[in-house]
């Protein structure tokens, strides 16, 4: 087991990882820009180390100056959180370079499901279903248009490095699909460097439910149950939950080998989400993979009571999984609702600014992943998120219960945010029913729900 | 207790890159240790018995060269990038400035290794190192102060 | 925990949906007079719709309030204000434990509504309705109208146990039509208007008529063209819809209401549309209104749309992060947590203090 690892990350992930490591007895070394310098992160960590100025690309970004904080602290692993470097193939490869244990996946399955065209073409051949579409990468819009003639459209023409919503473009028919192509194309090129498109069928509403998958270098590959995570903004999740109030228990059983299918098919190690787009019959396809631990991660951790992080780390150590997985167990039915500095009324603009005062909910079943305290400052470099709230009831109705209890509870002063929006979320009927599909938080914005 | 003394004792650890010194004469017992955590100030686990040996350790300075004078104003030069700080171009060679000597802008004054890669410590303006604010061999973090220096104003 | 009567108005009582199923035994039905009102107030402090209220007019209530409650104000403006302040009506109002309730006199319109959320006012039910009948001192509050003094028990003791409904609001539509000079109503021909000549029935149609003073829960009576009719306005006795337009041997309409009497032997030249009743009765004396007929089934294709608004009023009223904050509990702990940063402004962060 690690004596030491470093958390490449910030805000609440590297509180999560600082404390999984401190109960496993393993040393901490954070790293922080100049404007982190006050960072709950810091100070919970035995060590810390100033890596750079507040960009991300020149700090939290910065591989030479984190792999450099590793070998000057000692740190035998990086633990990269999610976001920043943690799909970094070449980062992960530096690690291992530089005989740092990366704690993640290999940069070889990182590469061959980071390139989401080739992550199709993998998925297809091992025989998991995927949104009808592509199978060989494109790059030029004319042949698009001739394979979308076979798709039928609507058609959803994404970039192949793409993620976060960059690069996509919806084509509606024949005659808008040239220009859609192009457009996202250049998209591609500007935010990733990369012209690699794909296309796939457009699914009207469908809800988004992604699979957590859990390997170790044994062999073990296991799925621990589903995460709903249908009610978005602009493809930024607001609310999870698990199980999902949509599929049957027959389609859960169906996707969850999938998942296991997916795992093997890569030689996948550690933890990642197979995520996975489900039309209105309950047919589900194969979106994409993310190799990382997931923000959404206490989701399954309410229900299954495996810690997450704990075992990605003892998979990095060449441990075997550490919990009874032949009897593991999904019980009840666990909510998150991520709490950030932004204002609804103003389009979801995000609020920096310092947290002067703040209360947090609490009790039987409610937990609270944040970095923040009465005081901080909530960073325009970096994302907005304040807080995850997390609960976990015996059925859906006792969940959402108690977080509508937490989030009428809660106060924020300093910064603007979403608990308001979040609350309203959670008294609306649609959403009580189960019936969130991916366009729900959009039809709520105008009333139409 | 002869200050003058203990500065040569200092200056001899620092040469000889000793963590410890012991030297016993006429009675007088002087023990120099180096301390040598690769903890940077700003490190303050939350245990309070930690912070208050911490900060106690806070005060002393790794190899601390008194200046004779203050001058009328003074900068800092940080630390770049993360890395190992070294004072010479090589182990075997001398260091690029020691105390009170007088330095050009744009002049070299340490180098911090990051990853195999060299980084050059510049002098930001001309004037006169007054003293030497991290330790030889030690990691530094980005922004750490590492020298400070006087600039004249008649230059 | 209820609320106190300080001053009860001029004609204050308990109504809901109405006594129905014993017109034939001699009850009139009684019940609120704008139906469209008293929905509208029972889904804004998300009662069943049939939950009972407060209704008022000529001049309103002053009520001392012994719990914190939801309340909603719908009908006519009668400057309603909380402790002095006043409040706006069609929408979700918190009443504090010991606030005053004020009505005044009738600006617009002429019946007002009060709903209180939770289920509404502890009254017993009698012959499966909560409304007033005057006439014959039962149901509503002991079968009159509200006195000095009187306590009114609510069946919800505290909001704790309530949804959170302070957001809730309705936009003010111009349904009323007070802006209008005059007031189109729409009626159903009959059911005995056969009774009228050709000229009588064109007069009622075509003539403009006026409310008078003599407007009140069991009818109103307007003034203007006498209308014809064949051979006298007696007819056997015959069962009283609401909205009923009754043509006496005066030849002028009255057209009969929640109070009304079960059964009256004057000719009916037709029925109002219900969906048009609630701007009927919200008329001042002196208005203005002409009558348009429509047949039976345009009045209950109105009448199906008028449901259909009903259920969407129901997404209508619950607003999102606009307005005031339904996280009550958050409300209450802000001017706390902020009077703790006013307290310790300059201080260093606990995380810095070693």
């Amino acid at each position: 087991m690690f004596d030491k690892i470093l958390i490449a990350n910030r805000g609440e992930i590297a509180v999560r990882i600082i404390r999984a490591c401190r109960a496993m007895g393993i040393k901490t070394v954070a790293v922080y820009s100049t404007s982190d310098k006050q960072s709950l992160h810091t100070y919970l960590a035995d060590e810390s180390v100033c890596i750079g100025p507040p960009l991300p690309r020149d700090s939290y970004l910065n591989i030479t100056s984190i792999l450099s904080a590793a070998k000057g602290t000692g740190a035998q692993a990086i633990h990269p959180g999610y976001g920043f470097l943690s799909e970094n193939s070449t980062f992960a490869k530096l690690c291992r370079d530089n005989n740092i244990v990366f704690i993640g996946p290999s940069p070889e399955v990182i590469d061959r499901m980071g390139n989401k065209s080739q992550a199709r073409k993998t998925m297809m051949d091992a025989e998991i279903p995927v949104v009808p579409g592509t199978k060989e990468a494109i790059y030029d819009a004319d042949h698009a248009l001739d394979i979308g003639k076979d798709i039928g459209w609507p058609i959803m023409i994404k970039a192949s490095a793409g993620g976060g919503g960059k690069g996509m473009r919806v084509s509606q028919n024949e005659s808008d699909f040239v220009e859609a192509f192009n457009i996202a194309q250049r998209e591609s090129m500007n935010a990733f460097g990369d012209n690699t498109m794909y296309l796939e069928r457009f699914i009207t509403n469908p809800r988004h439910i992604e699979v957590q998958i859990l390997a170790d270098t044994f062999g073990n590959v296991l799925s621990l149950g589903e995460r709903d995570c249908s009610v978005q903004r602009n493809h930024q999740k607001m609310i999870e939950e698990s199980p999902s109030p949509f599929i049957t228990d027959e389609v859960r059983e169906k996707m969850n080998e999938a998942a296991v299918k997916a795992a093997e098919a890569v030689g996948y190690t550690s933890a990642g989400t197979i995520e996975f787009l489900l039309d209105e019959d309950r047919n589900f396809y194969f979106m994409e993979m993310n190799t990382r631990i997931q923000v959404e991660h206490p989701v399954t951790e309410m229900c299954t009571n495996v810690d997450l992080i704990q075992e990605m780390i003892k998979v990095a150590a060449g441990e075997p999984l550490g919990f009874e997985h032949e009897n593991m167990k999904c019980t009840g039915h666990a909510i998150e609702c991520r709490i950030n500095a932004e204002a609804p009324e103003n389009d979801f603009l995000p609020s920096p600014g310092v947290i002067t005062q703040m209360h947090l909910p609490g009790g039987n079943g409610v937990r609270v992943d944040t970095a923040a305290y009465d005081g901080t400052n909530i960073s325009p470099y970096y994302d907005s998120m304040i807080a995850k709230i997390i609960v976990h009831g015996r059925d859906r109705t006792e969940a959402i219960a108690k977080m509508r209890t937490a989030l009428e509870e809660m106060v924020v002063i300093g910064v603007k945010t979403n608990l308001d929006f979040q609350f309203a979320i959670l008294e609306n009927e649609t959403f009580q029913a189960g019936n969130a599909h991916t366009g729900f938080v959009d039809q709520f914005l105008k009333g139409e729900t | 207790m002869d200050t003058k003394q203990i500065e040569e004792l200092i200056a001899i650890m620092d040469k000889a890159e000793l963590t410890a010194l012991r030297v016993e004469e006429d009675g007088t017992k002087i023990e120099l240790e180096r301390n040598h955590s690769s903890l940077s100030p700003t490190a303050l686990p939350l245990m309070a018995d930690r912070v208050g040996r911490l900060l106690a350790g806070k005060e002393e300075s790794h190899d601390a060269v008194v200046a004779d004078e203050i001058e009328e104003s003074t900068v800092v030069v940080r630390s770049p990038t993360v890395g190992m700080f070294y004072v010479s171009p090589s182990p075997d060679e001398d260091a690029f400035v020691i105390a009170g000597q007088e330095v050009l802008s744009g002049q070299t004054l340490a180098i911090v290794e990051a990853m195999k890669m060299m980084n050059e410590v510049t002098a930001p303006a001309p004037g006169i190192v007054m003293e030497v604010l991290a330790a030889n061999g030690t990691q530094v973090e980005y922004d750490q102060p590492l020298f400070r220096i006087a600039t004249s104003r008649d230059q | 925990m209820g609320f106190v009567v300080k001053k009860p108005g001029i004609l204050t009582t308990v109504q809901d949906r109405g006594r129905i199923g014993y017109l034939g035994s001699g009850f009139s039905p009684n019940g609120v007079m704008d139906h469209r009102a008293y929905i509208t107030a029972n889904i804004l402090v998300e009662n069943d719709i049939d939950a009972c209220v407060l209704e008022f007019a000529l001049a309103g209530p002053t009520l001392r309030f012994t719990t914190t409650t939801f309340i909603a104000i719908t009908g006519g403006d009668f400057s309603p204000t909380i402790n002095d302040e006043p409040v706006p009506m069609y929408s979700t109002l918190e009443v504090k434990r010991g606030s005053i309730l004020h009505f005044g006199a009738c600006k617009q319109g002429a019946y007002g509504y009060l709903a209180i959320a939770g289920g509404s006012l502890r009254v017993p039910e009698v012959m499966g309705s909560r409304s007033t009948n005057l006439k014959c001192e039962i149901g509503g509050w002991k079968g009159r109208t509200l006195a000095m003094g009187d306590y009114l028990p609510f069946i919800t003791k505290n909001t704790y146990f309530l949804p959170n409904l302070s957001s809730h609001a309705i936009d003010h539509d111009d349904f009323y039509g007070f802006d209008e000079d005059i007031l189109t109503l729409r009626v159903v021909p009959g059911p005995q208007e056969k009774a009228f000549t050709e000229k009588g029935i064109e007069t009622f149609y075509n003539e403009t008529y006026e409310t008078t003073t003599k407007c009140d829960r069991m009818g109103y009576r307007l003034d203007g063209a006498e209308i014809e009719t064949e051979s006298g306005s007696d007819i056997i006795s015959d069962g009283i819809a609401f909205g009923a337009v009754q043509i006496p041997s005066h030849g002028r309409p009255i057209i009969m209401l929640a109070d009304r009497q079960t059964t009256g032997g004057y000719a009916k030249i037709g029925t109002v549309a219900s969906v048009d009743i609630p701007k009927l009765v919200q008329c001042q004396p002196a208005r203005k209104i002409r009558f348009t007929s429509i047949t039976v089934q345009e009045a209950q294709a109105l009448y199906r749309q008028q449901a259909k608004y009903y259920r969407s009023l129901y997404k209508m009223v619950r607003r999102p992060g606009g307005g005031i904050s339904p996280r009550r509990t958050a409300r209450r702990l802000t001017p706390i947590l902020e009077e703790q940063v006013r307290l310790s402004k300059g201080d260093t962060l606990w995380i810095d203090r070693s």
